[in-house]
């Protein structure tokens, strides 16, 4: 049997969903599917940056990245742990100080990395209903995203698993997700 | 045991974005499992205020979510229209002795998916006292080919699961799932503030023991 310390709920609330059709019922969506559902499944690395002005940064998101591979190179030398970065990121822009954007070159360099798939709490749309910036970057790049999540008082680490099959619907680059994530 | 995510096998069937959840009605035109207030369940030793504490906490989703992800297995049921208890207790005492006689004991998985043995694309119905007797292992979960739970009186046999605290889950594609080998099931309700019939992407992942 499976037992998990730690099991959170990544959807995000909106009341009164279930009188709405589908594709208007859950701000949680993964963006740019994937046919390949190993993207959605397996390790996971939450990263917690501080923001810079208004928005999450590159060099912000790069220093958690490497304070997750000094933390994994004390495991594997002082240890032998077998342990190695994953290649699904969260991102948390939101903090005590309000909720902030993600900078589209951190995706850039996260897919440069080899990352299969990248969530963040930030929204798929901007106020006039359009794609932000951030998910034409998911889409130019055809990465696999999940927008919406719920990370509030997340800790960063790389020990994390995601379980985050969006629904199976045809057509439509963007699909309702209700994603968890386990220890 | 260790989970393998290297490979999901996928048992969904697609659904509309035009669907609205609160008009879903059998027999189902997706696959769909129900989902249930940690209120209406058993088993928790939460006072009142706490349950409502717990479903608002996202930490807590081990209590209130935990039927929709973990361990199962598939078996393979006669052939017949409907499935009733003597039968089910016919097929969980042979597996328990081909388990035993691998010198191991039957350890019951929390959620089951069961399979015609017969024709590709029948349908197993459930029969009331084949309900019963899965709720005597513990059973949070049962998984079906079939579109509804049963053939008659659906509705009597989705409120006889519901009381049981069995959860159900209905137009899945078992074809490609082994028979008695442990799987990782993963099947969550798509909307966090939703009760009863909702759509859901059901995969499995192989557990390697």
């Amino acid at each position: 049997m499976f037992r998990f310390d730690f099991v959170w709920d990544l959807a995000t609330s909106k009341p009164g969903s279930g009188e709405e059709t589908l594709e208007r019922a859950t701000d949680t969506v993964a963006f740019v599917p994937s046919p390949d559902l190993t993207s959605y499944f397996g390790l996971c690395a939450v990263l917690t940056p501080a923001s810079e002005s208004d928005s999450v940064g590159l060099s912000a998101v790069k220093s958690c990245v490497a304070e997750l591979e000094a933390e994994m190179t004390i495991l594997r030398t002082r240890y032998q742990a077998d342990v190695e970065m994953p290649r699904r990121f969260l991102v948390r822009t939101r903090s005590a100080a309000g909720a902030f954007s993600l900078d589209p070159a951190v995706i850039d360099w996260l897919y440069e990395r080899g990352a299969l798939l990248v969530g963040s709490d930030c929204s798929l749309y901007r106020e006039d209903g359009r794609f932000t910036e951030l998910a034409s970057k998911f889409e130019s790049l055809s990465l696999p995203g999940l927008f919406g999540l719920n990370l509030e008082h997340l800790e960063q680490g790389y020990r994390y698993n995601l379980l985050a099959g969006p629904l199976k619907v045809e057509n439509s680059a963007v699909i309702p997700v209700r994603p968890l994530l386990v220890s | 045991m260790r989970i393998d995510f290297s490979q999901i096998i996928d048992l969904t069937l697609p659904v509309s974005l035009q669907l609205k959840p609160s008009e879903l009605v059998a027999p189902y035109p997706c696959t769909v499992t129900t989902y249930k207030r940690l209120s209406r369940k058993e088993g928790h030793g939460l006072e009142p205020d706490e349950v409502v504490e717990a479903e608002k906490s996202p930490d807590c989703a081990s209590l209130y979510l935990r039927e929709y992800f973990g361990l199962t297995v598939l078996l393979e049921v006669p052939d017949a229209d409907e499935l009733t208890g003597p039968m089910l207790q016919k097929l969980v005492s042979t597996w328990a002795e081909e388990i035993q006689a691998a010198g191991a004991q039957l350890m019951m998985p929390p959620a089951l998916l069961l399979r015609s043995s017969g024709e590709r694309g029948r349908q197993v119905s459930l029969s009331a006292d084949a309900i019963l007797y899965l709720s005597t292992f513990g059973l949070e979960l049962i998984g079906l080919e079939s579109s509804q739970v049963a053939a008659s009186d659906n509705r009597l046999m989705e409120a006889l699961l519901d009381e049981n605290q069995v959860a159900w889950l209905v137009n899945l594609d078992l074809q490609g799932v082994v028979p008695k080998r442990p799987y990782f099931l993963t099947a969550l309700p798509v909307l966090k503030d939703v009760e009863g019939v909702l759509p859901c992407r059901a995969t499995l992942a192989l557990v390697e023991e």
